[in-house]
């Protein structure tokens, strides 16, 4: 077992981020009614990444493929091509597994934004979230970041056109404490690993940017070739969180991301009703990870 | 001393600078020197130094098991865990990544042996772009702040890659140079130099060329010719940025 933390995680592990209110709703929010069946039934969630290993035992269906390429005519222009493809690496199939293990009758998109060259990193990523905005998704996955300054502007213009269309954007912190965009913005659910094995567990963290804590650490994970590997990461977190959500839009179709989050704020293990008591201060301190 | 003589003179020595530079034997042995630190901090099995190089990963230095057989490999970034690494700038920790069996075929095939674990981490430079890749294979160190430290050592080998790097994208400049120069004396050796320059990768060499061009314009024109490649230079940079 890892005894690895991922930056950000701390947030949620030993006394995790403390309580969070929850506001107290005149009757009360309860899974059965956030969740519906819990199957997340008509719910496209796209898998922005590497790909996704269509048939893997532990994804099952994907429905559809894009791939973000470099234009054939220009240069500095994408083309979405849509045909099956594979998983380059495996990080998509691992995401897209945790999913569908969260919500086993979600649509699967993968939109594979990893080519087989260098050029456009970022500038793929943000055209393959641009399409999902564009293109009927509900929950977009995005265990991926930049640290690129350059990019902040896109991608908050990005995450703003997806709240106002009430795509839900379900973002990983990065593993270090190093830029995460869009992760860092108020738009998306920014999620990081909290301690633990019990998937329907999650905590709530009212000091964003890290705002969610999700399971992410020694998590057996789909991987291509048929396989599963272990990992740990907040890449998996996210993709848990996004299990989550998928399942609170496939129970309120249209839901926006701000009720969603008030939705999931209530089931949240941390949710409190009364003001927390605890002294803000605290949440600096990092030598409770011992 | 006649002139061919003393040609052959100023060859030998800009050889010897360019061989000293091409081959930056004290950044390596740095890199060498901060993987056995790392490996050490860490407890693990092996710890290997990656430099980004195009689409492929070179790796530059490692040290603990296959550290002899991972030097000079060159992995292209499409594929394999520190390729993933390369490409998105993320962190990964896998554990059992035998289960993986194209890591494991491909691990194999470099070091001799498959890891049981994985932790490999990107190397950033100050605009945030990666470089590199730090890779700790097997890590044994009980302790939740691995992944800060691994990165720790990734930071130090940020100010250490560039060197290296420097001195591969140096040498065909200087190599091209070099061809000008002579070329003004002795037509064959220039000729023999700039068929060796252009065996080199990617254009660099082409655009060496270019500049010595440039650089035989008047001043006027020099300074014109400054101003546009700079403007171009900066506008390339940034027009595939912004959508």
């Amino acid at each position: 077992m890892t005894d690895i933390v991922p930056a950000w995680a701390e947030e949620f592990f030993d006394d995790g981020p403390g309580p969070a209110l929850s506001l107290a709703f005149p009757g009360r929010l309860t899974r059965s009614w956030a969740y519906g069946d819990g199957s997340g039934r008509g719910v496209r969630v796209a898998v922005i990444d590497s790909g996704i290993e269509d048939g893997h035992p532990l994804v099952g269906k994907v429905q559809q493929a894009i791939a973000v390429e470099d234009s054939d005519d220009d240069d500095d222009e994408v083309q979405f091509v849509e045909a099956p493809h594979d998983d380059l690496y495996g990080h998509g199939t691992a995401c897209a597994g945790l999913i569908r293990a969260m919500a086993p009758e979600v649509e699967l998109v993968s939109v594979r934004v990893l080519g087989p060259d260098l050029k456009g990193s970022a500038y793929n990523f943000a055209n393959g979230l641009e399409w999902c905005i564009d293109n009927g998704v509900h929950v977009v996955n995005l265990s991926l970041s930049t640290a690129n300054e350059d990019y902040a502007e896109t991608f908050y213009e990005l995450i703003d056109q997806a709240t106002q269309r009430s795509v839900m954007v379900v973002s990983a912190m990065n593993n270090e404490r190093k830029r995460s965009i869009p992760s860092e913005f108020a738009g998306v659910f920014s999620v990081a690993c909290c301690e633990g094995s019990d998937r329907e567990r999650f905590l709530r963290n009212p000091r964003a940017p890290a705002e969610w804590g999700a399971v992410g650490v020694d998590m057996e994970v789909p991987w291509v070739g048929g396989s599963t590997i272990v990992a740990t990461g907040n890449s998996f977190a996210a993709a848990v969180m996004a299990g989550h959500v998928a399942r609170v839009v496939g129970a309120h179709p249209g839901i926006t991301p701000w009720q969603a989050k008030t939705v999931l704020a209530a089931l949240a293990a941390n949710a409190e009703t009364s003001p927390p008591a605890r002294s803000p201060s605290k949440r600096r301190s990092t030598s409770s990870l011992s | 001393m006649t002139a061919r003589a003393d040609l052959l003179r100023q060859l030998a020595a800009v050889a010897d600078d360019l061989g000293t530079i091409a081959a930056p034997t004290e950044a390596r042995r740095q890199l060498k020197a901060l993987c056995r630190t790392a490996r050490l901090a860490l407890d693990t099995g092996s710890v290997s130094v990656a430099r980004l190089h195009g689409d492929t990963l070179v790796y530059e230095a490692a040290d603990g098991r296959g550290d002899d057989l991972i030097v000079g490999t060159l992995l292209p970034i499409s594929q394999g865990i520190a390729g993933y690494v390369a490409r998105t700038g993320q962190a990964l920790i896998i554990d059992q990544v035998a289960r993986d069996p194209r890591f494991a075929r491909d691990v194999a095939e470099r070091v001799g042996y498959v890891p049981d674990s994985i932790l490999a981490t990107p190397i950033v430079d100050d605009r945030g772009d990666v470089i590199g890749v730090l890779s700790v294979l097997d890590r044994r160190r009980q302790g939740n702040d691995t992944l800060a430290i691994a990165s720790a050592f990734a930071d130090h080998a940020a100010l250490v890659l560039p060197q290296i790097d420097l001195a591969v994208r140096l040498a065909p400049i200087l190599l091209a140079a070099v061809a000008d120069a002579v070329g003004r004396s002795d037509n064959d050796l220039a000729a023999a130099l700039r068929r060796q320059a252009a065996r080199l990768p990617d254009d660099t060499a082409e655009l060496a060329a270019l500049l010595a061009d440039l650089h035989n314009l008047s001043p006027d024109a020099r300074a014109a010719a400054v101003r546009v490649v700079g403007e171009f230079t900066k506008f390339a940079s940034t027009v595939r940025r912004r959508r």
